[in-house]
């Protein structure tokens, strides 16, 4: 087998009236392999990430099920061990870049921090590795972005910084969710080339969207979730030309207004 | 008829050292919108699209040029005729739930604008506002209701009868549909499809998505650093468009399908 | 609104505190045992008895009596000011922040040659101008303290100014009366109402504070801060003296702040 991550049934419930908002989600993603996960707002894939890298409260939220990295049930370790994995091994890219990073703190520092917490590098080796990192992911004027505070980048810069974050700890898995939506088309299309890139290098993505047409771009396979289950999964190709549920073909009706033909 | 005529906002912004740069947000903007029709204007975000569409409505004053509606310029109307003039010309924005009132029940938001417009009576009011409801296709239950207790498509649907309710000669939609949920945005692109016929409103549909904007309309303006780089009436084919700017918007567009993409299972 | 405030246990305390000190300023003349002003020479800092449930003061006046009818001055000049204030500080600071521009600039500016002076200044040499006596604390009251919260509700106006319904209420053809009086007032009055109701605990003790001081209030006249002032002299020998006043002063500054600390928790979560 050659899944690097593994979830089997992962359950999330409110702990206040103990309702079950997510419904025995189980999915593989393999070495090398996009898996595409889209569903609307309320279908729980956002939840779902959040409880495979343990970023839900826990006193808000139960979690039930596993989530297996490389044979090691990351979910029912305890917090010790389990962040020796999280952010290294798996990592995540998220919708808002700039909520993500610290207002106050330059990029580059950001970088050596991030660097410093995971490796044995000193300071001036983590710089020069972030240098490199920005450089791979074709951003011009590194020097220039390392010394700078994340508001003054644009947020289709600061999304490609927080790949290369994200990509410098070498994970296996990362997990993108809804990565580019808040990107205009150009900056999106340029993301979604990283995606690809990073597949071909042998990382394992989960890519989680509301937009059929990112799915269309990067995935190989592709669940569909519905109110907080999987209501349909098959390769890209079943999903696109042949849905076996009603959901899924309005989705994808929704997403592509015109017809083919005018995109000749 | 709706002219806009060398339209301009330059805004001044402080740069690091405290230098201001002026910052061409419209840059002398010309076009024509006739009425019973539609129009979409695509442009990525910071092309200066939003700022335009305040421009329009005259929410914000102009550097430069001039918006004619009829023949008659706003610029040169008391704020008492412009604001009898907003009843000709309505506009739907963004974010539904920040264009309501967050203390107005949903009843008061939909009759706000019929009771600044038309003297009604109460009980013509109430007619009025339930034929609305009906038009967007909202259940009457939600009318005594506040904005953040229903849903984005419901606060959305709300908006557009506010605007459809004074019978506007054109409606300006600014990144209407945008943030919400796919099938629901599709929902309301169809809704507001019907609309348009039954109200007889011309639309300027704003969008980032020339999907969208296909969708909607068949003349196309695209915009971009504040300029209209390109005008294209009744298109029927992506492969229309001329200018540059348009090709590389039209590239980056994701694929309909995943088509002969080699795909590892 | 009103059913969240009585589900919070510290609004209803704070409230409660308030209503106990507003009955007694009410029926002060039924709850006083003696008169408040009235001199008794022979029983002097007499031990508390049944005639003096208190003990009496220095110039063998009931405290207790005296306690009651304190708390109509402190009522009485605190509400009607912050009322003042409140008008003139919603008047100016909406106007000019809605205008906006070289109006609200200038606006700034006299605000802040204001606030450049610190109250007690202001209030100091107005007092001297005018000479003593309630009316005139009132008026220095209100001078000195308008621009601060004026500041505040332009603030509010500023940020309310900017979300869209208000651009939508535009184009839905309000008048700018008709924005700012349906829809700009509405939404800042419950963040306006914590400002107020902190700012009046804050008043009284200014006011209790100028008393103290011997500014605007007649000798005599049974207020807590001049309580607090003509009983200093005896610190040592009878610290009761101050410790009553001390505590009246307290519990009602508490009961506002209680309650206005409780409404901003109630009103904040709305606004996110």
């Amino acid at each position: 087998m050659d899944n690097i991550l593994e979830v089997r049934d992962l359950n999330i419930s409110l702990l206040e009236n103990n309702s079950t908002i997510v419904k025995d989600v189980s999915f593989d993603v393999g070495r090398g392999k996009v898996l595409g996960i889209i569903g609307e707002s309320g279908s729980g894939k956002t939840l779902t990430c959040k409880a495979m890298l343990k970023l839900l409260n826990e006193k808000v939220f139960g979690v039930r099920g596993k989530v297996k990295l490389n044979g090691a049930d990351i979910l029912n370790m305890d917090d010790k061990q389990s962040r020796a994995f999280i952010g290294k091994d798996i990592s995540m890219i998220m919708q808002n870049p700039m909520t993500a990073f610290d207002p106050m703190m330059k990029v580059g520092n950001h970088i050596v921090e991030t660097l410093k917490a995971h490796t044995s590098l000193s300071k001036k080796q983590a710089y020069a590795v972030g240098m490199r990192v920005l450089e791979k992911m074709n951003l011009q004027r590194v020097a220039e972005i390392m010394n700078s505070y994340p508001h003054t980048l644009s947020g289709g810069m600061l999304q490609r910084v927080m790949i290369a974050i994200a990509l410098m700890l070498k994970p296996r898995v990362i997990v993108a969710d809804e990565a580019t939506t808040a990107l205009d088309v150009k900056n999106q299309a340029i993301i979604l080339d990283e995606f690809q890139k990073m597949r071909d290098s042998g990382i394992g993505l989960l890519v989680v969207t509301h937009d059929f047409g990112v799915i269309g771009k990067v995935a190989d396979e592709v669940l569909v979730m519905k109110g907080g289950e999987i209501i349909e999964r098959g390769t890209v190709h079943q999903i696109f030309y042949n849905p076996r549920t009603e959901y899924t073909k309005e989705l994808l009706e929704a997403r592509f207004l015109v017809d083919e033909v005018n995109y000749a | 008829m709706l002219r806009v005529e060398n339209l301009s906002k330059h805004y001044f912004i402080k740069d690091k050292k405290g230098k201001k740069t002026r910052v061409k947000a419209v840059d002398n903007v010309s076009f024509v919108l006739e009425e019973n029709r539609s129009y979409a204007l695509v442009g990525e975000s910071g092309s200066g699209k939003s700022t335009l569409a305040r421009l329009i409505l005259y929410i914000e004053k102009p550097t430069g040029g001039q918006v004619k509606m009829d023949q008659l310029d706003l610029s040169a109307m008391s704020s008492r005729e412009l604001r009898n003039k907003r009843a000709d010309i309505q506009m739907v924005m963004q974010d539904g739930q920040s264009s309501l009132d967050p203390r107005l029940k949903i009843y008061d938001s939909i009759a706000e604008p019929l009771r600044n417009f038309i003297k009604l009576s109460k009980k013509e009011e109430k007619e009025r506002v339930e034929a609305l409801m009906s038009k967007v296709e909202l259940p009457l239950e939600i009318l005594d209701r506040f904005p953040h207790e229903i849903s984005g498509g419901q606060q959305k649907r709300v908006c557009i009868a506010r605007a459809i309710s004074v019978k506007p000669k054109f409606i300006v939609f600014d990144e209407a549909v945008s943030g919400l949920d796919m099938t629901v945005r599709k929902k309301i692109l169809d809704l507001l499809l019907r609309l348009r016929d039954e109200i007889q409103s011309s639309y300027l549909f704003i969008t980032h998505d020339i999907d969208a904007a296909m969708y909607m309309s068949r003349n196309i303006l695209i915009m971009k650093d504040g300029k209209i780089v390109e005008q294209v009436e009744n298109i029927s084919a992506l492969s229309e468009f001329k200018h540059d700017y348009s090709k590389v918007l039209i590239r980056s567009l994701p694929p309909r399908t995943p088509g002969h993409r080699q795909v590892k299972i | 609104m009103v059913k969240k405030i009585l589900k919070n246990k510290q609004a209803v305390l704070g409230l409660l505190m308030i209503l106990v000190i507003a009955f007694i300023a009410i029926f002060a003349p039924f709850i006083a045992v003696n008169h408040p002003e009235e001199i008794d020479p022979a029983e002097k800092f007499a031990e508390a008895s049944l005639k003096y449930p208190l003990g009496t003061d220095q110039l063998g006046r009931c405290i207790f009596s005296r306690l009651i009818y304190g708390a109509r001055y402190s009522l009485g000049i605190a509400v009607p000011v912050l009322f003042i204030l409140a008008v003139v500080s919603i008047l100016t600071g909406t106007i000019s922040a809605y205008i906006g521009g070289g109006f609200d600039r200038v606006f700034t500016v006299i605000c802040d040659i204001f606030m450049s002076f610190p109250p007690l200044l202001v209030v100091l040499s107005l007092v001297g101008a005018l000479g003593q006596g309630i009316f005139n604390i009132m008026v220095a009251a209100v001078f000195s303290m308008w621009v601060w919260f004026a500041k505040v509700v332009r603030s509010y106006v500023l940020l309310e100014k900017k979300k869209g319904y208000i651009i939508a209420a535009k184009i839905a053809g309000c008048s700018d009366i008709k924005i700012i009086a349906l829809h700009i007032i509405p939404n800042i009055l419950p963040s306006l109402l914590v400002y107020f109701s902190t700012g009046i605990a804050g008043m009284m003790l200014m006011i209790s504070g100028f008393s103290f001081l011997g500014l605007g209030i007649e000798a005599g006249v049974p207020e807590w801060g001049a309580m607090l002032s003509s009983g200093k002299a005896y610190l040592y020998s009878r610290p009761l003296l101050l410790i009553y006043p001390g505590i009246c002063i307290l519990f009602t500054a508490a009961g506002f702040n209680l309650f206005g600390e409780a409404l901003r928790d109630i009103v904040s979560p709305e606004e996110v």
